[in-house]
């Protein structure tokens, strides 16, 4: 009873960050219909700008927001330089899809030359001082931090997104972009918007995994992306709440099975769970609720 | 107020349109009516921005829109009930009317239009919280008309509002297009329901194969043969007359 007390709390440490990263890359997929191979390059970004930010001395609190905004502007830059070029001179979806592929690598390339090959640790912050004994199941005051700005950076996308005018601007965009010009909306305003907010969530995400795990590397954004690509596809492709139940059944997934099979076959279980999950339910486990495009 | 001199417009490089003027005055309705295909979607969507016009120009109170962002013109005063009604349907009835309103900024008076068209149309304050999607073809169409008017547009551009309709809705629809007039917004008006179009604008244009075969006032439209050969089914068939105007 204590294991399984002690993996729902790791589990969800986890699989709140998986959730964050997730809504990014599907908002991405539900506006624009491509999938961002670079978000897991965003995360990576993330997560080593905020290691210099709190190599600087900045509080926890503060990183988060600097990781957010680099993967922000990268996640606009991409859009502006990349995506919205290569959409201009009626490139295949696939091109952009093969062009975010070169992105992630190149962005790669360029963190090892900046930040070196090693794998690097955060400032021993206070938070993973303290550790709560509550029954036999340790909590860590950074898993309840890395919980609760989970939490908070996915009530304040989904407020952005149902709640603004900016967001049904983009909820619109992701409908039609004819009808969003229909109502006057810059549809490539929106568009940026879009990539600086999914490129923000993957950068927050990439700073809440490297302090969860304490290892910031430049590769650590591979097994990210697959992991949020899985997700994304497990709720249903588009699927925002889906992406954020998908992203937490996962963590959960790969912390029971490490706890009670093998570390060995931790992937290997996730993601086996989960081609049976999609052989059962082929259009992802939350479909039905998606933001179906027109 | 709208004045297009000379436009040609169209899908890549092959003109829907060819040379066509329209003026339609202050306060005017206008309607646009002809066959499938005879370029009047083309028109209304090269008047919101939509498609480029090749050639000519299109005026709205004088100022030129010709080459003016889809946005720009909304925002100018010109707003656009697609073809087809586009809603947006995984979106509520009340976001729906929300986003119309988008150009605007004024919170107070957009509640209160909010509150105008749910009096215009009770159905839609029924149904408020409601997924677009879930709404009947009649509805959908009054939550377009409601979209549009959500911006306050000057100049109403209404594409094939009857479509797929059942006649009492047609009608409904249509009354509400004439009040919407009535209390002075400029309209112009695109169907291929000729008789119900020509009974509600002062003034018609018919477009035959993306030029303008006929217009006049509708009284006087509506008595020429041409028109009431071809589109008041008093004739031969549309498709006869079609050879005919080929010929």
């Amino acid at each position: 009873m204590e294991v399984f007390a002690q993996q729902i709390v790791n589990g969800l440490s986890i699989g709140s960050i998986y959730a964050v990263f997730a809504i990014g890359c599907t908002l991405i997929f539900g506006v624009l219909n491509i999938i961002n191979l670079a978000q897991g390059a965003f995360l990576m970004i993330g997560a080593c700008v905020g290691l210099e930010a709190a190599r600087f001395g900045l509080p926890l609190p503060v990183t988060l927001l600097v990781a957010a905004f680099g993967g922000g502007l990268l996640g606009v830059l991409s859009e502006q330089f990349m995506f919205r070029p290569l959409r201009k001179a009626g490139g295949h979806r696939w091109m952009g899809l093969v062009a975010s592929l070169a992105l992630a690598r190149l962005l790669v390339g360029v963190a090892q030359e900046i930040f070196g090959t090693e794998v690097q640790a955060y400032p021993r912050s206070s938070m993973s001082a303290i550790i709560w004994q509550i029954g036999g199941v340790r909590i860590q005051a950074l898993q309840l931090f890395i919980i609760a700005a989970a939490v908070v950076l996915m009530l304040l996308f989904a407020f952005i997104l149902q709640r603004t005018s900016l967001g049904r601007a983009i909820r619109t965009v992701a409908f039609s972009e004819d009808v969003a010009r229909i109502v006057g909306v810059r549809v490539e305003s929106a568009t940026l918007v879009t990539f600086f907010i999914a490129g923000a969530l993957a950068g927050a995400a990439g700073l809440l995994l490297g302090v969860l795990f304490n290892v910031v590397s430049p590769f650590m954004g591979d097994s990210a992306l697959v992991k949020g690509l899985t997700v994304m596809i497990l709720g249903g492709l588009g699927n925002i709440p889906g992406a954020v139940a998908g992203g937490f059944l996962l963590g959960l997934l790969e912390v029971f099975s490490v706890a009670y099979v093998s570390s060995a076959f931790r992937d290997a279980i996730g993601f086996g769970l989960i081609f049976l999950i999609l052989l059962v339910k082929p259009t992802g486990l939350f479909s039905g609720f998606e933001e179906r495009r027109a | 107020m709208l004045e297009l001199q000379d436009v040609t417009s169209g899908y890549g490089t092959v003109p829907a349109i060819s040379n066509i003027n329209i003026s339609v005055p202050q306060g005017a309705c206008v309607c646009l009516i002809g066959a499938n295909g005879a370029g009047k979607t083309t028109t209304l969507l090269t008047i919101s921005g939509l498609v480029r016009a090749f050639s000519g120009h299109i005026k709205i109170d004088g100022v030129d829109h010709t080459t003016m962002s889809a946005d720009r013109i909304v925002r100018g005063g010109v707003s656009l009930v697609p073809e087809g009604r586009r809603v947006i349907a995984s979106m509520s009835v009340e976001d729906n009317l929300l986003i119309g309103a988008y150009v605007r900024k004024n919170g107070p008076e957009i509640a209160n239009d909010m509150r105008a068209v749910y009096n215009r149309f009770p159905r839609l304050f029924e149904r408020r919280r409601h997924y677009a999607g879930s709404l009947s073809g009649g509805e959908q169409q009054m939550l377009a008309i409601g979209r549009a008017l959500m911006a306050r547009p000057k100049l109403l551009l209404l594409d094939e509002p009857s479509m797929g309709l059942a006649p009492h809705v047609v009608r409904e629809i249509f009354e509400t297009i004439q009040e919407i007039n009535r209390q002075g917004t400029t309209i112009l008006l695109v169907e291929q329901n000729a008789r119900k179009a020509l009974s509600i604008a002062n003034y018609g244009y018919v477009l035959e194969k993306g030029r303008i075969a006929a217009e006049g006032p509708t009284e006087q439209l509506r008595n020429t043969d041409t028109v009431r050969d071809a589109y008041l089914g008093m004739g031969q068939a549309i498709e006869s007359t079609s050879q005919a105007a080929l010929g």
